[in-house]
């Protein structure tokens, strides 16, 4: 079915408006539009086709730049990032390109993530990726689908660190179930204490090279498990939506949407409840107040396309735009009796700002494999995953908290070890071809603190292309990360020696901060209005019609892929909502 | 993260470094004879067929990058090489979008290969003989973990976009590498070896 748009009615009176249509906005419209609440979904981006745009199969040489960028688009390196200055797409050495990607454009992603020179921000190195299309960076994202435990939820009380959020692993255990029935998820019980297993659907397998590495690494107490992945391995109940088929690439976007994409998961089948209207081409430059009440009374929009502003109106609003630009939204809605922007009497929005440092591994060649026969070994939606080991059991001297890694081996789609074998000719020819199935790379993802220090304002003079002010960011890893960074390369090639790889290369830096597109913590949920932004619910302490949903309310960033968390906690806020309603509070 | 940008995870001066010990003790790779007998033909070809089109390099300049690209991937009993794979056109596109640094390593890389060939050979670089390009190549690949020289930048450079161009072209995916994958299967099969633990 074609996207239902809703027009520019500014007279209609909505019961919710929510701002974004990724993950949380999703997730949210769905279930309250399936309660028959009137929903008016805004998304800054475009009304893109699901149906239609994803290029899932397309092989690299059917374009000139073999599946590249075009010559006049340039997407940001690690080191451009670190030595560039803020913003920045407006820097010099990029005045010859006509756009300027972060470092996740490309030719299947450009569809999706912003123009950075149409959304400058300044301060603080940072790789911040932003989707503005319908479904956001649900259509882009790496599928991996953790949950968190108590592990998480209740750090503060392990090791004195941070804070402990306001619920636990029981308060968000339900809402984790329904979500896998809904949306399906491939993965193993593996009964884990630090990684609580989903309900899963068929699993995906290991491949030769990992299942080697699991072995290698089981005497030293770790754990290599499939990869959990938010793909539809056996198919659900909707009609937009088919089982995976193993083709791979599925970071283009799946035009199976085996994969979940909140576009076809989520707000296609609200659109189908006859309750929710679609805006695209919306951005939210702030959330207006009743001034009599200092309520939420709707949002202010700026057509993305014809710059006209339309104010529309609801019962209540919802934010849902993602962690950074909710939080900059609630920073830019000031009013007289939100001084210091919405929902901020705490002044804790844009403090705690967490995420996951990632970039150091290892890869090698496991010689068991050497000239074996080429498989197929990336016809899967993810590949291993070795579940967090440090502060489970032991208390580590050297820092608080853990990592996890991603990694896999076998035969990729382009060999990217190629270029680190020495010379050239027909010895570099074969040997490319006698290492293909061998090779075998270790990724960790670790959590970084949330700390006070760490945090984002608005810029008080750089606008984007809308005039809204910039975000501005001051944030650094910290020791405990660095010291955690330097424990993930070398836990990295332990694993790797113990499998006998060969050849065995070691990255120790990390990539720049927000590499990870983690982002999370901004607007904090917690029991104490002068400490947190939201309850545990994600509803402003400061004004109970206002909802943050997205990750912008996580208290800590585990070392878990955030997104099924973002799902289960928006559900959980969208019954809530319900209730609330229905008690006549809303 | 996408799978489109799964390779930057890893520095690729880091992995260069593991490889540098590893390899010390062969000393520099030799080039096989099939390596010699394709330089020669894609001397040949190259001078034959002119590329038009050009996005940035010049005509002689695409000549010189169609025959380092062939000497570092060449023609072999099982697949074609970097030449049949266009992978010099691939490497002009890919050029006039690249950074000014970028930009600037071949120029001068380019400029440097002819000077020295001419200085030495007496002759620009695509005139010279096959052993004497395979020689002149192999002198530039000396300092690959630590390039300094702009022929030793050039190398690193071609190398990388060489490798770049030739396993994302056809002949490269699925004459030399025999991938298998994005094709519909019903179940990805996973390792089935006992003693690979499963």
């Amino acid at each position: 079915m074609a996207l239902q748009i809703a027009g520019t009615r500014s007279n209609q009176k909505y019961d919710v408006i929510i701002v974004g249509s990724g993950a949380a906005g999703g997730m949210t419209g769905f279930q309250l539009a399936t309660a028959g609440l009137k929903v008016l979904m805004l998304e800054a981006g475009r009304a893109m086709d699901p149906f239609k745009e994803f290029k899932t199969m397309e092989w690299p040489y059917a374009s000139p730049e073999h599946g590249g960028l075009p010559s006049t688009e340039h997407s940001l390196t690690a080191a451009e990032y670190r030595m560039t200055d803020r913003p920045y797409g407006t820097a010099k050495a990029f005045d010859k390109y006509k756009t300027v990607f972060s470092y996740s454009g490309n030719r299947y992603s450009k569809h999706s993530v912003v123009d950075e020179r149409q959304h400058p921000y300044t301060g603080t190195p940072y790789a911040w990726v932003r989707a503005r299309v319908l479904g956001g960076k649900t259509n882009i994202w790496g599928r991996v689908s953790l949950r968190l435990s108590d592990y998480d939820f209740k750090a503060k009380s392990r090791d004195g660190m941070g804070e402990d959020w306001p619920i636990s692993y029981s308060d968000v255990s339900p809402y984790y179930d329904k979500v896998d029935r809904l949306l399906g998820i491939a993965g193993t019980v593996e009964n884990l204490p630090q990684l609580p297993d989903s309900i899963y659907q068929r699993p995906i397998k290991l491949n030769c090279g990992e299942q080697i590495l699991k072995k290698a690494i089981a005497p030293m107490g770790r754990r290599l498990i499939p990869g959990r992945a938010g793909v539809t391995t056996d198919g659900v109940a909707n009609k937009y939506r088919h089982p995976c088929k193993g083709r791979g690439r599925c970071g283009r976007g799946c035009n199976l949407h085996a994969a979940f994409h909140s576009p076809t998961a989520l707000v296609l089948p609200a659109q189908d409840t006859g309750n929710l209207e679609l805006r695209p081409n919306s951005t939210v430059s702030e959330v207006l107040v009743d001034p009599a009440t200092g309520q939420a009374s709707g949002v202010r929009v700026i057509d993305s396309v014809t710059r006209q502003v339309h104010e529309f109106r609801a019962r209540v609003v919802v934010l849902a735009a993602s962690t950074l630009e909710s939080t900059r939204l609630m920073l830019n809605s000031k009013s007289r009796q939100h001084p210091n922007g919405i929902g901020n009497s705490s002044g804790v929005v844009g403090h705690y700002f967490c995420e996951h440092i990632m970039g150091p591994g290892a890869r090698g060649y496991l010689p068991q494999l050497r000239g074996a026969d080429v498989t197929n070994d990336d016809g899967r939606p993810t590949g291993l995953y070795i579940a967090r080991f440090r502060n489970i059991t032991d208390k580590d001297k050297r820092f608080v908290r853990g990592f996890g890694f991603q990694g896999g081996s076998g035969c990729s789609p382009f060999p990217s070890f190629a270029a680190s074998l020495p010379g050239f000719g027909a010895s570099l020819k074969s040997r490319v071809r006698e290492l293909y199935p061998t090779p075998v790379n270790l990724g960790a993802f670790g959590e970084v603190l949330a700390r006070r220090e760490n945090q984002v304002d608005l810029d008080p003079t750089i606008k984007d292309a809308w005039g809204i002010p910039a975000l501005r960011f001051n944030y650094r890893f910290g020791e405990n990360e660095l010291a955690m960074a330097k424990d993930m390369s070398e836990a990295a090639e332990e694993m790797l020696k113990a499998a006998g790889c060969e050849n065995i290369s070691v990255t120790k830096e990390h990539l720049p901060e927000g590499w990870s597109i983690h982002e999370l913590g901004t607007a904090r949920m917690g029991n104490d209005p002068k400490t947190s932004v939201t309850n545990s619910f994600g509803q402003s302490h400061d004004v109970k019609n206002l909802f943050v949903v997205d990750g912008s309310i996580f208290v800590s960033a585990g070392c878990q892929n955030p997104t099924w968390t973002i799902l289960a906690l928006s559900w959980r806020a969208s019954d809530y909502m319900l209730e609330e309603a229905k008690k006549g509070n809303l | 993260m996408n799978i489109e940008n799964q390779a930057s995870g890893i520095s690729r001066r880091d992995a260069l470094k593991a490889f540098a010990a590893s390899v010390a003790a062969l000393g520099a790779p030799a080039l096989s004879e099939s390596a010699w007998a394709q330089a020669v033909e894609v001397r040949t070809r190259a001078a034959a067929a002119p590329a038009t089109g050009l996005q940035f390099l010049t005509a002689a300049q695409h000549r010189a990058v169609d025959v380092i690209s062939e000497l570092i991937i060449p023609s072999d009993g099982r697949s074609p090489g970097a030449s049949a794979a266009k992978v010099a056109d691939f490497i002009d596109l890919l050029l006039s979008g690249a950074v000014d640094a970028e930009q600037a390593v071949w120029r001068s890389g380019l400029e440097a290969l002819d000077t020295t060939a001419t200085t030495r050979f007496k002759r620009v670089f695509v005139d010279c003989a096959p052993d004497e390009q395979v020689a002149l190549l192999t002198e530039m690949s000396r300092n690959e973990v630590e390039p300094k020289t702009p022929l030793e930048l050039l190398f690193v450079h071609a190398k990388e976009r060489t490798i770049q161009g030739y396993y994302t072209s056809e002949i490269g995916i699925h004459k030399e590498l025999g991938y298998r994958g994005n094709q519909f299967l019903n179940e990805f099969l996973g390792c089935t070896h006992p003693e690979h633990g499963a």
